[in-house]
C-alpha cells in the first residue's frame, strides 16, 4: 500500500524513471483496475435486466428507467452546479488576491488550532460540499496547513450561516439542530487532527503538493516567491487585470471540477436508479441498521447540504433520531459527486480516509445516540 | 507467520496510515463496546391514555410508541385495578385496550409490562404504571337562557334524592348551540355554535375540558355533527352563505372532518349533491343521511361509493343497528284511509324492508334508537285512532324485530321528547313538553325500561343525552 503511493506520485512527477518492472506492475494493477470496473459495469447491467425480466413490463421499463436517470442526474446537477461556480469564483479570487504570507500570518501552524479555525471557516466562506472544494484546492495552493483545509473541507458545507439556518428552519432549535452542527464541527476536527500527522507529499496529488510546497516552504525558507501561472501578480498590476486573471482561473477550476462533478453526479443517478430509495428505506429501522442506510442513503443522493435538512425531515418521524442525524452530519462531509472531486486534491487512498473515517465517526456517533440518549 | 507477515505489513506503511488505521480500529472497537453493551433507551412511550379526571366511561385505553409494535396481543400484559373486562388490540405503534364501558366515578390503575417489543428490536425496559379517574354519569342537555340555547350537564340524583342535582353549564356560546353529537370512542362533545351574524362553527368540548374551535366555517353554516364510532371523523353539513336567503335554510352538503389534524373533505365527488343529518354504521363503512334532492334516505358506502335511496318523506335521521348493516328509517305510508309514518328496518346489503310498527297500525312512530346491545328499539309513538289514540308522543319499546312492544309513559298531556339509552340498556332520558299551561317548562326526565320509574334530571332542559 505505502509503495503504491509513492509509485502513484513518482508517476505525476514525469521526471523520475520508473523501471520495467515498476511498469509491468503498473500495468498489472491497471488491468486490475479495469477488470474491475467491467465487472460492476456488468453487475449493473444485470441488475437493470433484472428489473426489466422481474417488472414483465420490458421496453417500457427500460424508458422509465433512463426517463428516472436522466431526472436524477439533472437534478443532482443542476442543484450543484451554481455552487461549484460560486465556489470556483472564490478559488479565481483567492489566486490572485489572497497572499500566501496573509495564510502564513493569520492562520495558525500547529494541528489543533488549525483544525479549529478550519472547522469555523465556513462561517466566513459560506460554501456547500460543491463549491468548497475548488476553495481547499485553491488555499492549499496558497501553502495552507494540512488540518485547516480538512477541517474546512468537511465542516463548511455544515457549519456555515445558510446551511445553519436552513437547518433551523426544518428542525427547530433541538437535539437534531444542535446535534449537526456540533457533530459536524467535531468530526471535521478530529479527521483534520488525524490528517495533520501526514506529510504533505502523503496527502495532496502532486501538482497541489508542488504548489502547497513552493508556497508554504519557499516562503519559510526566504527564497524568492515563483510567480507561476497560480500565483498572484505583483501588487503594480491593474485591478482590472487581476479581475480578468482571477476569472479566467475560476473558468479553468470550474472546468477542471466539472468532469468530476458530472462522473459524480452520473453515478449518484445510476446509483439511485437501480437502487431506489425504497428499497433502502425498507431494509431496516433498528438502531444500528438505521444509522447504515441513512448514511447509505446520504452518500448515494448527494442532496447538496443547503436543502438536506428538508429532505431529512421527511425521515424523522419514521426513522431514529441517530440516523437522521447521522444522514445531516455524514451527507455534508461525503457523498459520491463529492467524493470525486476530492480526486482533484487528494490521492486515492486519502480520499478512502476521508470517506472512511467520517463514515465511521458518524456511525459511532449515530448507533451511541440511538442506544444511550434516543431523543 | 501470518503475525510475522501483518507486522511486515504495518511496517511498511507511513505513521499516517497507522495512525488513520489505528483511529478506525479505536472507533470499530467503541462501536463494539456500544453494541455490547445495548440498548439504553428501549421502547419510548409516546402517550399513554386517558390521564387525568373526569375521563369518559367509554374511553379506550391507549398507549402510543415511538415505533410499531411487534408483540402480539397474547404476549402483552396489561392489568386494569380495579379489573375490567376487555380486549387488547395491537394497531401499528399503539396498544389499546378495548372495553364495553368503565365503572363512574373510579379510580384505574393500569400496569403494562416491561417486554413489549418494538418492531426495530427495541422493548420495554420497565413497567408503564399510570392512573386516571373516570367522571360520573352525567346527563348533557340543552337549556335556553337569555334566549340561547346553551349545553349543561346534570349528575344522576341519588336514589332517594327528592330534588335533581343542581346542573352546570358547558358552554357560553355567543349565538347559541345549534345542535351536538357526543363521541362513542370517548365521550367528546362535537357542537356547532351559531355567530351573530347567522352562520355556525364547529367545536369541540373534551371531558373536563374548555370548548375549543374545531372548524372554522368561514361564515357558512356548518351542522348536524356525527362521530365516526372510533372517534376519529366528524360528519357534519355545510350550507353555504353564498347562496340566497338565511344559511340555516340553504341547501346542505357533507363533509367529513378528520378530528386530529383538521383536514377536511366532500363526502361525494360530485358538489351538486346535497345531504345533512348522517349517521355511521358501526363499523364506519356505511353511512345514511337525509337526502333532500332525492327526498329521502341516502346511503352510501365510503369505501366502494356504492349508493342507495330510501324514500320517505318523515325527515328523520336514520340510526344504524349496533354490529349490522342495517338502519332504522321511518316513512309515511297509507293505512286505508288514514295516513300513518312506520318504522321499517333497511338492510341496504339484501336490499329488504320490514316494517315493524305493523302492516295496519294507525300510529306515527319516530325517533328510534338503539340499545346499546342493538337488540332494543326505543322510539317516540303516537296512536292516531282508536283506543288509547292521543296527540301526544309517547315513548315506546320493541324487540329489534319489532316484537314485544309496550309503551313506557301514557300522559296525554305531555309530548315525550327523543329518548336516549344509558350504556347498561335499563334506562332512558328524555324530556317532557307538557301541552297544557300555564308555566310550560320542557324538563328532562329519566324512566328506568323495566320498573317505568321516572325521575326528574333537570328542570327546565331539553335534547338530553348521556354524558358517560
Amino acid at each position: 500500500m505505502a509503495d503504491m503511493w509513492v509509485e502513484e506520485s513518482q508517476l505525476s512527477t514525469e521526471e523520475i524513471p520508473v523501471s520495467s518492472e515498476k511498469l509491468s506492475d503498473l500495468a498489472r494493477r491497471r488491468r486490475l483496475r479495469v477488470g474491475l470496473t467491467l465487472l460492476l459495469a456488468a453487475a449493473a447491467l444485470a441488475a437493470v435486466f433484472f428489473n426489466v425480466w422481474a417488472s414483465g413490463a420490458g421496453l417500457l421499463y427500460l424508458y422509465q428507467q433512463a426517463q428516472t436517470f436522466v431526472t436524477i442526474f439533472l437534478g443532482i446537477f443542476v442543484e450543484a452546479v451554481p455552487f461549484l461556480l460560486a465556489g470556483s469564483l472564490v478559488s479565481g479570487l483567492i489566486a490572485v488576491f489572497v497572499d500566501q504570507s496573509a495564510i502564513d500570518r493569520y492562520l495558525p501552524k500547529s494541528a489543533l488550532p488549525g483544525a479549529l479555525v478550519g472547522a469555523t471557516l465556513g462561517v466566513v466562506f459560506p460554501v456547500c460540499e460543491c463549491g468548497v472544494v475548488p476553495v481547499v484546492r485553491r488555499l492549499y495552493e496558497k501553502g495552507l496547513p494540512l488540518s485547516i483545509g480538512v477541517a474546512f473541507l468537511l465542516a463548511a458545507p455544515v457549519v456555515n450561516p445558510i446551511v445553519i439556518l436552513s437547518t433551523y428552519s426544518a428542525f427547530g432549535w433541538g437535539s437534531i439542530f444542535v446535534g449537526r452542527v456540533l457533530f459536524s464541527f467535531l468530526i471535521a476536527v478530529v479527521v483534520a487532527l488525524l490528517f495533520s500527522r501526514a506529510r504533505p507529499d502523503e496527502l495532496l496529488r502532486p501538482v497541489v503538493f508542488r504548489a502547497h510546497h513552493d508556497a508554504c516552504c519557499n516562503a519559510h525558507s526566504h527564497s524568492p516567491p515563483t510567480h507561476s501561472a497560480r500565483d498572484p501578480l505583483p501588487g503594480v498590476a491593474l485591478l482590472e487585470q487581476r479581475l480578468t486573471r482571477s476569472f479566467n482561473l475560476a473558468g479553468d477550476d470550474f472546468l477542471e471540477m466539472a468532469r468530476f462533478l458530472v462522473v459524480g453526479s452520473l453515478l449518484a443517478a445510476a446509483m439511485q436508479t437501480v437502487v431506489p430509495q425504497s428499497a433502502l428505506l425498507s431494509v431496516g429501522q433498528g438502531p444500528v441498521v438505521s444509522v447504515l442506510v441513512m448514511q447509505a442513503l446520504a452518500f448515494i443522493l448527494s442532496v447538496c447540504s443547503t436543502v438536506d435538512a428538508f429532505l431529512a425531515l421527511a425521515f424523522a418521524g419514521t426513522f431514529t433520531t441517530g440516523s437522521v442525524l447521522a444522514f445531516l452530519v455524514f451527507g455534508p462531509m461525503v457523498d459520491i459527486k463529492s467524493s470525486l472531486m476530492f480526486l482533484s486534491i487528494f490521492p486515492r487512498r486519502a480520499v478512502a480516509y476521508l470517506i472512511l473515517l467520517p463514515l465511521m465517526l458518524a456511525l459511532l456517533m449515530g448507533i451511541g445516540w440511538n442506544l444511550n440518549l434516543g431523543w | 507467520m501470518r503475525l510475522s507477515l501483518t507486522l511486515r505489513f504495518w511496517r511498511r506503511l507511513s505513521s499516517f496510515d497507522r495512525t488513520v488505521l489505528t483511529a478506525l480500529a479505536a472507533v470499530l472497537a467503541t462501536i463494539g463496546v456500544l453494541l455490547w453493551r445495548g440498548d439504553q433507551v428501549g421502547l419510548r412511550v409516546v402517550a399513554a391514555t386517558p390521564a387525568g379526571t373526569e375521563v369518559s366511561t367509554l374511553t379506550a385505553l391507549q398507549v402510543v410508541f415511538d415505533q410499531p409494535i411487534e408483540s402480539t396481543p397474547e404476549e402483552i400484559r396489561l392489568t386494569l385495578t380495579p379489573p375490567v373486562a376487555g380486549q387488547l388490540q395491537v394497531v401499528g405503534d399503539r396498544i389499546a385496550f378495548v372495553h364495553a364501558g368503565l365503572q363512574p366515578a373510579t379510580g384505574y390503575t393500569v400496569q403494562l409490562e416491561a417486554g413489549v417489543r418494538g418492531a426495530y428490536g427495541r422493548a420495554l425496559g420497565s413497567p408503564l404504571r399510570w392512573q386516571f379517574t373516570t367522571g360520573p354519569v352525567q346527563v348533557l342537555f340543552t337549556r335556553t337562557e337569555g334566549g340561547r340555547e346553551q349545553l349543561f350537564v346534570a349528575p344522576l340524583p341519588p336514589a332517594a334524592a327528592a330534588a335533581p342535582s343542581p346542573a352546570r353549564p358547558l358552554t357560553d356560546a355567543t349565538g347559541g348551540v345549534w345542535d351536538f353529537a357526543l363521541s362513542p370512542a370517548d365521550g367528546r362533545i362535537a357542537f356547532a355554535a351559531l355567530t351573530e351574524e347567522g352562520a355556525s362553527d364547529l367545536w369541540l368540548l373534551e371531558p373536563g375540558g374548555e370548548p375549543e374551535r374545531l372548524l372554522d366555517c368561514g361564515g357558512n353554516f356548518c351542522s348536524s355533527p356525527s362521530w365516526s364510532h372510533d372517534g376519529e371523523l366528524l360528519l357534519f353539513s355545510q350550507r353555504n352563505t353564498r347562496d340566497s336567503g338565511a344559511a340555516a335554510v340553504n341547501p346542505p352538503r357533507l363533509s367529513i372532518l378528520h378530528v386530529a389534524s383538521g383536514e377536511r373533505a366532500p363526502v361525494f365527488s360530485d358538489s351538486q349533491k346535497l345531504g345533512f343529518e348522517p349517521r355511521w354504521s358501526s363499523d364506519n363503512q356505511w353511512i345514511t343521511y337525509l337526502s333532500p334532492d332525492f327526498v329521502g334516505i341516502g346511503v352510501y358506502n365510503l369505501e366502494t361509493g356504492a349508493e342507495q335511496f330510501y324514500p320517505t318523506q318523515a325527515g328523520e335521521p336514520a340510526p344504524w343497528q349496533p354490529g349490522q348493516i342495517r338502519f332504522l328509517m321511518n316513512e309515511q305510508r297509507a293505512v286505508g284511509e288514514r295516513s300513518a309514518i312506520h318504522l321499517f328496518l333497511v338492510d341496504p346489503v339484501a336490499d329488504t324492508r320490514t316494517n315493524l310498527s305493523g302492516e295496519e297500525a294507525l300510529v306515527e312512530d319516530g325517533a328510534a334508537v338503539w340499545s346499546p346491545d342493538g337488540q332494543w328499539i326505543a322510539f317516540r309513538r303516537n296512536i292516531t285512532a282508536g283506543a288509547g289514540a292521543t296527540l301526544s308522543k309517547q315513548l315506546w319499546v320493541m324487540r329489534s324485530d319489532g316484537s314485544a312492544a309496550r309503551r313506557l309513559t301514557s300522559d296525554p298531556e305531555v309530548d315525550h321528547g327523543p329518548p336516549a339509552w344509558s350504556s347498561d340498556g335499563r334506562s332512558l332520558v328524555y324530556h317532557r313538553f307538557p301541552l297544557k299551561g300555564p308555566g310550560i317548562v320542557i324538563s328532562v326526565w329519566q324512566i328506568d325500561v323495566f320498573s317505568g320509574v321516572q325521575r326528574l334530571i333537570a328542570a327546565p332542559g331539553q335534547r338530553p343525552q348521556w354524558l358517560r
